[in-house]
């Protein structure tokens, strides 16, 4: 699969399938999304529209490890969405990045998602199994036992060590977009890094099949 | 297979291109909530104003009442109006006060000193130590001279027994 590679201003570099057209191959710089952001606070809808094409992707991901089923991750995306765009003038850029500001949206959207459902039976296995299907990743055998695996195992973090995991490690935030997504400090971000990973190795080591050399090549 | 490497395959989630194109469009064909300035929204202008106002005099005055409220209290007070609760009237009667301490409880028994320590001290013994000495001289003569040692209870000085002789001391 090839993938066109662009700069992503706050986030870093982000790959993005090049089958997706809707998903431009546009290279946005910090001036470009802060020109986005005021055109779209001033009810400009394709600004918000570009900002969509921009995050929509990462917050899908986001959401779906977190509920691991596919509808519902894309309820609660278009709620999170529809939210950003519905309280848009509200935002005030406080030097964090537009993306904290949206990652806490779609978190509180998971937070409310439990809140009026109510956590279903945790079916470990089938849960596991069944997210990898959500995915619709073209992968080998193999490697769908091994994400089986690790999702399984962030499934078994509390919730601010996991979203740290997939924040830092899956969407690759910084630090200080990360702190800026969870409302907390810079230093609480390490920190709840450090445990996390700890954490994930525990995990995985007491389900005596750990990823083979899963030495800490994520720190 | 290493954390990074099934992480990277977690990036390449991405939401189905027929929902995406839905939800974006319905995203963006919804009406945005316009911040106008009704009355309504002038109304709660006001009342937020007023709100804030009137926490800021609560405040003001707390930190008046904490800082200055003693002082005040002595103005308010009626107390402070009665000549004979005035600090400086109290503090007039109190210097005119004059204080003169007699010492009657004190009184040497000198005269009944025994003679031996008359001339040697001036700190006079009671009668009832003299009486003990006296005794105990006399048993420490009978002592020297070989004799045998004098009936206590028989001699005069037996009508002061040891307890009567304690129960002085301990006067």
């Amino acid at each position: 699969m090839r993938y066109h590679m662009y700069p992503t201003g706050f986030l870093g570099t982000q790959k993005t399938p090049c089958n997706q057209n809707y998903v431009a191959t546009f290279t946005m710089t910090d001036g470009d999304e802060k020109s986005l952001i005021e055109r779209a606070i001033k009810g400009e809808s394709s600004a918000f529209g570009s900002l969509y094409d921009r995050y929509q992707p990462s917050i899908y991901r986001f959401v779906l490890i977190k509920v691991s089923r596919r509808e519902d991750a894309e309820d609660i995306t278009h709620q999170a969405f529809l939210h950003a765009w519905q309280h848009i003038s509200t935002y005030t850029h406080r030097g964090f990045p537009f993306s904290s500001w949206l990652y806490r949206i779609a978190r509180n959207k998971v937070i409310d998602h439990y809140r009026t459902r109510g956590r279903e039976p945790y079916l470990e296995e089938l849960d596991a199994e069944s997210f990898v299907e959500e995915t619709n990743l073209h992968v080998t055998l193999d490697v769908r036992m091994t994400l089986a695996r690790v999702h399984r195992a962030l499934k078994h973090l509390k919730e601010e060590h996991h979203d740290v995991i997939v924040m830092r490690f899956i969407e690759d935030l910084s630090v200080k977009e990360t702190a800026a997504a969870l409302g907390k400090s810079e230093g609480a971000v390490k920190l709840i890094q450090h445990r996390a990973i700890k954490e994930l190795k525990r995990v995985l080591e007491s389900h005596k099949e750990p990823p083979t050399g899963h030495t800490a090549s994520a720190t | 297979m290493t954390f990074k490497e099934a992480f990277n395959n977690f990036k390449e989630i991405t939401p189905e291109e027929g929902y995406t194109k839905r939800s974006r469009s319905l995203i963006l064909a919804s009406t945005q909530p316009r911040s106008s300035v009704s009355v309504f929204g002038a109304f709660k202008i006001i009342s937020r104003g007023f709100q804030f106002g009137s926490a800021i005099a609560l405040t003001s005055l707390l930190i008046a009442i904490i800082a200055g409220g003693f002082s005040i209290l002595t103005f308010l007070t009626p107390f402070s109006k009665l000549p004979s609760l005035d600090p400086e009237n109290l503090r007039a009667e109190a210097q005119a006060i004059d204080i003169q301490i007699k010492l009657t409880g004190l009184s040497y028994d000198i005269d009944e000193a025994p003679a031996s320590t008359q001339g040697q001290s001036a700190i006079s013994v009671p009668p009832a130590v003299s009486k003990i000495a006296d005794l105990k001289k006399k048993v420490e003569q009978a002592a020297a001279e070989g004799q045998k040692e004098p009936d206590v209870a028989t001699t005069e000085e037996s009508v002061v027994t040891i307890d009567d002789a304690l129960e002085q001391l301990s006067r």
